[in-house]
């Protein structure tokens, strides 16, 4: 009896443990503040504050705004902007009316306890699809509301921020976007970032640069020099772009790996446009191998040109392994994890050589999606930029645990005189959200430097002179292949 | 060597070759009295011993040592003659032929005439050219290949002069701007000749592979720069050539010359900056070598195009 007794106390012990235990899940959730409501004061341009829900996700001050809340406080200026939120999907229209559903512009309830969580929400604005992270939560009377960082907001609406104080915001709608990459790396945004570099790649100016002569990890933006030299075999006629390739057993070895893109048959055939287009959209490491041993019958002999490629080009911290940029170990007692690393420097002058000789490229990266021939892959470009500015071309994205977020992105400048090919190179983000947001905020700051200078034009100032004549002999290449370009594209 | 150099030259040997025939002449003429006077001696030595023999020593030794005497007097004089006549000749023609070059043959100071050389700006034009289209990525182009597309790329120079003195006399050099232009114009030429052909390379590189030739690549740099590869090269480029009015700053004028040592002085009388030039010259026949200009201390002064040959036209 007494053990009867006993075992029942344990099992009703044990019972009311775990009841507590569960109850309580919430309440430390919510104490940890994973997303902690909050609310923050916000005018549109010098007009009356009027209180906006905020959530702080994961730490103090990583902001997301209301997006309805802030859609209340511009409905009656040149920003407005119209919403339509459903469960994992929201939808801009600049220069609409917004509709109020009655919660724009209250506190937080106090049995509000968002239970939502950040991700890559289907975003579109003015109905062209866009890469914004964002939270979606359900509101009590059946609408959602969807929160954004202030900053991709504001580079939506084309819109300047200002922080008059601490808890508020000011929206300007009468001035553009503009952003200092000097006063963010004083305030230390870039601590978290291995190097970055925005520059024009027609030129060779570099507009702002942070660590670009250190060499990083670059993972799979190796690419870019893989297919770079696909294309200068293409160009002597080595290749065909029509040419189909043999499939490898190595290549599908590794299409069969963890690090497997494009599922791929050892003895079948794949033709190289297909495989240019799995490496740089989806960023296929199989494509990559499979192009390495069809141009030099080796990887590791492609290597060696990769290599004597970058030396050529002056990539004086660049160093290759490997055709993929995948992580690889030394064959030592001790293996050394390895990886192809270069600076964003380097980068940049292997990005402009490309742009300039080989400006079909932006052919591929530009595209969002494409259908391989080879089994009728579907293939999506990886590239969160390119859905967010009409003016990106491409490049390519690359991620490891060393090398962290990388992205190199291209964009088409035009001045209204002259059209410039700006990049933009982002090595060691911490996550793909972050390296959105950070290459996202140097392009925009990429063409607000080639289209004003970098100045604002003065009042009363004559509009700008004509363009004088290419003087450099580059610099004439490059205005005749862009007419070249014109006229292949208006006989198509 | 032309074909009045050739002339001269015939002349000048055919002067020559009458006079060591008259010199020759007269030698043989001064040989042949030796023989005869040798023969001569002979007939009397003969007589002498034909005397000896019929008349043994002291039947008439008079006669016949004075014969002997008579015979090797006879000898050693014409010996001596022979001699002196020999030297007589030889001075004789030394002398005439020293007499004739100081003070009859032109030699180097007589520089009358109308001369042309040619300024070669191939090189230059090629180093430039080349340092242009280097700046081109992924293409390039060798000196040699460059030096192939510009051949022969020269420029007149006149210069007319007229002695009026032993050593002196008044010069008139000048450019022909139809030469400079038509040097000018195939350097162009040539330049956009070799920017076509790496324009096609590009062009083929990027995709563009239809229309490469270079009928097609002149109408696309028509298109974008809305004039012909020529003009936007001599637009654009560094200049291939000096200018034309530098050139002429550095070469027209006129004025009086003198020569001297070798040294050939023209003095400029028609208003520019430097007055006076100092070149070390050789007359050749037609040719007239400007080896290198001095100035007044007789230090060398560097410049690109000496050494200058001109050859004389008239």
């Amino acid at each position: 009896m007494k053990q009867l007794m006993r075992k029942f106390i344990r099992k009703a012990s044990s019972f009311f443990l775990s009841m507590i235990l569960i109850c309580s899940i919430p309440s430390v959730r919510v104490c940890a503040g994973f997303e902690i409501p909050g609310t923050c004061q916000v005018q549109a341009d010098s007009g009356a504050f009027y209180p906006v829900k905020t959530l702080d996700y994961g730490y103090d001050h990583n902001t997301y705004f209301s997006l309805r809340d802030i859609a209340m406080i511009l409905r009656d200026t040149d920003r407005r902007f119209s919403l339509d939120i459903a469960k994992s999907a929201v939808s801009l229209n600049l220069g609409e009316a917004y509709s109020p559903v009655g919660t724009e512009n209250v506190p937080w309830e106090d049995r509000e306890n968002p239970d939502i969580s950040l991700r890559r929400n289907e975003c579109s604005v003015n109905g062209q699809k866009v890469f914004y992270y964002t939270l979606i939560m359900k509101l009590p009377s059946g609408n959602y509301d969807c929160f954004m960082m202030a900053v991709d907001l504001a580079m939506i609406l084309d819109a300047d921020l200002a922080v008059p104080a601490a808890g508020s915001l000011q929206i300007n709608t009468q001035e553009a976007f503009r952003i200092s990459p000097e006063n963010l790396e004083q305030a230390g945004y870039f601590y978290g970032v291995n190097s970055v570099l925005a520059g024009d790649a027609t030129t060779g100016e570099i507009y702002y640069q942070y660590q670009s002569d250190t060499p990083y990890s670059i993972a799979s933006t190796t690419k870019l020099m893989t297919c770079l030299l696909a294309m200068e075999a293409i160009a002597a006629g080595r290749i065909s772009s029509e040419e189909e390739i043999t499939i490898s057993d190595a290549a599908q070895r590794l299409s069969a790996s963890d690090d497997g893109v494009i599922p791929m048959e050892a003895g079948e055939q794949i033709t190289v446009q297909d495989l240019l287009v799995g490496a740089l959209l989806p960023s296929s490491n199989e494509c990559a191998l499979c192009l390495a041993e069809r141009i030099a019958g080796s990887e590791e002999a492609f290597v060696q040109r990769m290599n004597q490629k970058a030396q050529e080009l002056g990539l004086s911290q660049a160093v290759f392994y490997n055709s993929h940029g995948l992580p690889c170990y030394t064959e030592d007692q001790i293996p050394s994890k390895i990886q192809n690393h270069m600076s964003a420097g380097d980068m940049f002058r292997l990005v402009s050589y490309l742009l300039k000789v080989y400006p079909q490229i932006t052919d591929i990266t530009s595209m969002e999606d494409a259908t391989l021939s080879y089994h009728d892959i579907e293939v999506r470009n990886s590239n969160p930029l390119l859905y967010n500015m009409p003016e990106v071309t491409g490049l390519k994205t690359g991620t490891t645990n060393n090398a962290g977020a990388c992205l190199v992105t291209s964009l088409a400048a035009d001045n209204g005189t002259e059209e410039h090919d700006l990049v933009v190179i982002v090595l060691g983000t911490e996550d793909s959200i972050e390296r959105g947001r950070v290459s996202g905020l140097l392009a925009r700051y990429a063409l607000q430097t080639f289209r004003t200078g970098g100045e604002e034009p003065e009042e009363g100032t004559a509009a700008r002179a004509p363009l004088p004549l290419p003087t450099h002999a580059e610099a004439a290449v490059d205005w005749i292949l862009r007419t070249a370009k014109k006229a292949h594209v208006t006989e198509q | 060597m032309s074909k009045k150099s050739r002339e001269a030259a015939k002349s000048a040997a055919s002067t020559i070759l009458r006079m060591a025939r008259a010199e020759l002449l007269h030698l043989s003429k001064a040989i042949m009295e030796y023989i005869l006077l040798t023969i001569r001696l002979e007939y009397v030595t003969l007589k002498v011993l034909i005397h000896e023999n019929l008349f043994p020593a002291g039947a008439l030794p008079g006669e016949g040592r004075r014969l002997k005497r008579a015979g090797r007097s006879f000898m050693k004089t014409t010996v001596k003659r022979t001699v002196l006549t020999l030297l007589f000749v030889t001075l004789s023609i030394t002398t005439a032929f020293l007499i004739y070059l100081h003070f009859l043959a032109p030699g180097d100071k007589d520089l009358t005439g109308e001369w042309t050389a040619e300024l070669v700006m191939t090189d230059r034009a090629a180093v430039t050219a080349l340092g242009w289209l280097q700046e081109m990525e992924a293409v390039s182009i060798s000196l040699e290949d460059m030096e192939s597309y510009m051949q022969d790329l020269t420029i007149q120079v006149d210069l007319t002069l007229e002695q009026t003195g032993q050593s002196g006399g008044t010069f008139r050099c000048h450019i022909p701007p139809e030469s400079y232009e038509a040097c000018s114009q195939a350097a162009y030429e040539a330049f956009a000749a070799a920017f076509r052909e790496l324009l096609a390379q590009r062009l083929r590189m990027a995709g563009y592979g239809d229309g490469t030739d270079a009928d097609a690549v002149e109408a696309l740099v028509e298109e974008t720069f809305g004039m012909s590869t020529v003009s936007y090269l001599r637009a654009c480029a560094p200049g291939l050539l000096p200018d034309l009015e530098e050139l002429q700053a550095q070469y027209d004028g006129s004025g009086t010359y003198g020569t001297a040592e070798g040294i050939l002085t023209r003095q400029f009388d028609d208003g520019r900056p430097v007055t006076a030039i100092e070149e070390r010259y050789i007359r050749q026949g037609s040719s007239l070598v400007l080896s290198e200009e001095t100035d007044s201390a007789g230090s060398v002064r560097f410049s690109e195009h000496y050494p200058m040959v001109y050859t004389l036209v008239h």
